[in-house]
């Protein structure tokens, strides 16, 4: 409990690093807990907000939080300008490839949305940003044990189920996920349900899961889970069937077409895949375009749909391959 | 007191002998310098264009691959960007360098282009690192040449010098 608080600590000050002076001040002094914090986002000339326990308040010039007209803090130009080089650690050449999708994944794991006057080259294709002057940190939060409820539905005859994991942006997938593997690397020794560890390959395109820094992984993905840093998921999936021997390959966000593929491939090879994508319930999924082959074919058995209500990660529902219903929250 | 005459014009002697060794040293360790720096750059620009590897990481990797006052500049950098105390990536830089200036020979303008270079780097995309790179490493390559080609003739002055100028100073007193 001790070394998880502070592992917590130490993931807080990693974060708060990012910022200019003034503001890292003022953060590290809110009477906040930090497990709760969603959203910073900061605007050039608007006030400093953040988003906690669900709501959104405005960060007080004298501390504390309250309502956008109570003397908020201004975001300055210099400020946006000072938390952008701290971000890159000055060195925005290194994330062009992340600067041309809209965001930075920093060590932690918190992927920081950028926006500013694009710009474009001769075939109309971002090459880059410049001005960037809006700026949203979304915080990433290890919750462990948060795939406990779930993991008893991911089994059936001694064998991990494909699994697509459904929610809306904000809602805890990728916490999920990243819980979900660790369960599934480590097993489970003890108990009336004693599970072997598996062997787990993460493609991490964006560096959210396991949040490598230089090669180590800051989140705990458990010990039998090879990860794939930085890399794209079409071709990590098949680097990973092809050279690491996975048992369970798990991505993020899939929708290619290029991604799709890949999956199959890693289906036609034995391994199980455990994915995430955007959406809101089985209809939705099935509207998709690249899904709903899969869905039709019953590639994946089981769909777990998740919700913020009453918290952020709370499994709605849980369907079969079939679609019938397992779990309700209701 | 012929004795501490004779005396005195040996130290002379020697003492400018001496003088004209140390500025001849002073050119090898300046020619040598350079040829450090210009070997961390190279290595910096390797790292970058390779791994795309962000400063604060190329500098801590390098340090292992450098001695000398290249090593001790990169620890500078190193615990200056790792502070993130909200100065900007210049204002580390010429700390940094300040902090290693009375190890270095360098000359005036080599080490104000040393310090321009802290303003460049880490500016716009991958291409515009690599040429800017390449740029001071050309400079000093050629820099460190043209050293090369002037020291034997240098050194050699130096000590005609040191040595001309101590029997003067003696032939005066005498």
């Amino acid at each position: 409990m001790a070394k998880e608080a502070r592992k917590a600590g130490k993931k807080k000050e990693q974060l708060m690093k990012i910022f200019s002076g003034r503001l890292r001040k003022i953060l590290m002094q809110l009477p906040v807990d930090f497990a709760e914090v969603q959203e910073i986002r900061m605007r050039i000339h608007a006030p400093l907000l953040i988003v906690y326990q669900n709501r959104e308040y405005a960060v007080l010039e004298q501390g504390g939080l309250g309502a956008v007209d109570t003397g908020a803090i201004q975001i300055t130009r210099e400020e946006i300008r000072e938390t952008l080089e701290l971000i890159s650690n000055h060195s925005l050449y290194a994330y062009e490839e992340e600067i041309r999708q809209g965001f930075i994944t920093i060590q932690g794991g918190h992927r920081v949305g950028i926006a500013g006057k694009t710009v474009v080259d001769e075939r109309f294709m971002i090459k880059g940003m410049k001005y960037i002057s809006f700026l949203n940190i979304r915080v990433s939060h290890e919750v462990k044990g948060c795939a406990d409820k779930l993991m008893p539905y991911l089994w059936g005859k001694n064998q991990v189920k494909q699994t697509l994991l459904i929610s809306p942006p904000c809602c805890g997938k990728t916490t999920m996920l990243r819980d979900v593997v660790r369960q599934l690397s480590n097993g489970s020794p003890d108990g009336a349900e004693r599970r072997e560890g598996l062997t787990v390959g993460v493609v991490d395109e964006r560096s959210e899961i396991g949040a490598c820094y230089m090669g180590e992984p800051q989140n705990d993905l458990g010990i039998r889970t090879d990860i794939l840093d930085c890399c794209p998921k079409a071709q990590g999936m098949m680097m990973l069937i092809r050279t690491m021997s996975p048992q369970v390959v798990a991505v993020d966000e899939i929708g290619s077409r290029e991604e799709l593929d890949a999956m199959y491939y890693v289906m036609n090879c034995g391994a199980k895949l455990i994915a995430t994508v955007h959406g809101t319930s089985m209809e939705d999924i099935r509207t998709k375009p690249i899904l709903t082959q899969m869905v039709a074919q019953r590639l994946f058995e089981r769909y777990v749909i998740l919700d913020q209500i009453p918290t952020i990660g709370s499994i709605r529902q849980i369907f079969d391959e079939g679609e019938h219903l397992l779990y309700s929250q209701v | 007191m012929e004795y501490i005459t004779m005396a005195g014009v040996v130290l002379l002697l020697m003492g400018s002998n001496g003088l004209g060794y140390c500025f001849c040293q002073q050119k090898i360790r300046r020619r040598r310098q350079l040829g450090e720096l210009t070997q961390l750059l190279i290595l910096l620009q390797g790292e970058i264009r390779c791994h795309k590897t962000v400063l604060e990481e190329a500098f801590l990797i390098l340090q292992d691959k450098t001695s000398g006052f290249c090593h001790a500049f990169l620890q500078e950098m190193v615990a200056g960007l790792q502070q993130q105390d909200g100065c900007r990536f210049v204002e580390i830089w010429n700390r940094a360098i300040l902090s290693v200036q009375e190890q270095v020979a360098f000359s005036q303008e080599e080490r104000k282009l040393w310090m321009e270079l802290g303003s460049r780097i880490g500016y716009l995309d991958l291409q515009m690192q690599e040429q800017v790179l390449e740029q001071y490493i050309t400079f000093f390559t050629d820099r460190v040449h043209w050293l090369e080609g002037q020291e034997a003739q240098t050194c050699r002055i130096y000590r005609v010098f040191g040595a001309a100028g101590g029997l003067l100073l003696a032939v005066l007193l005498l």
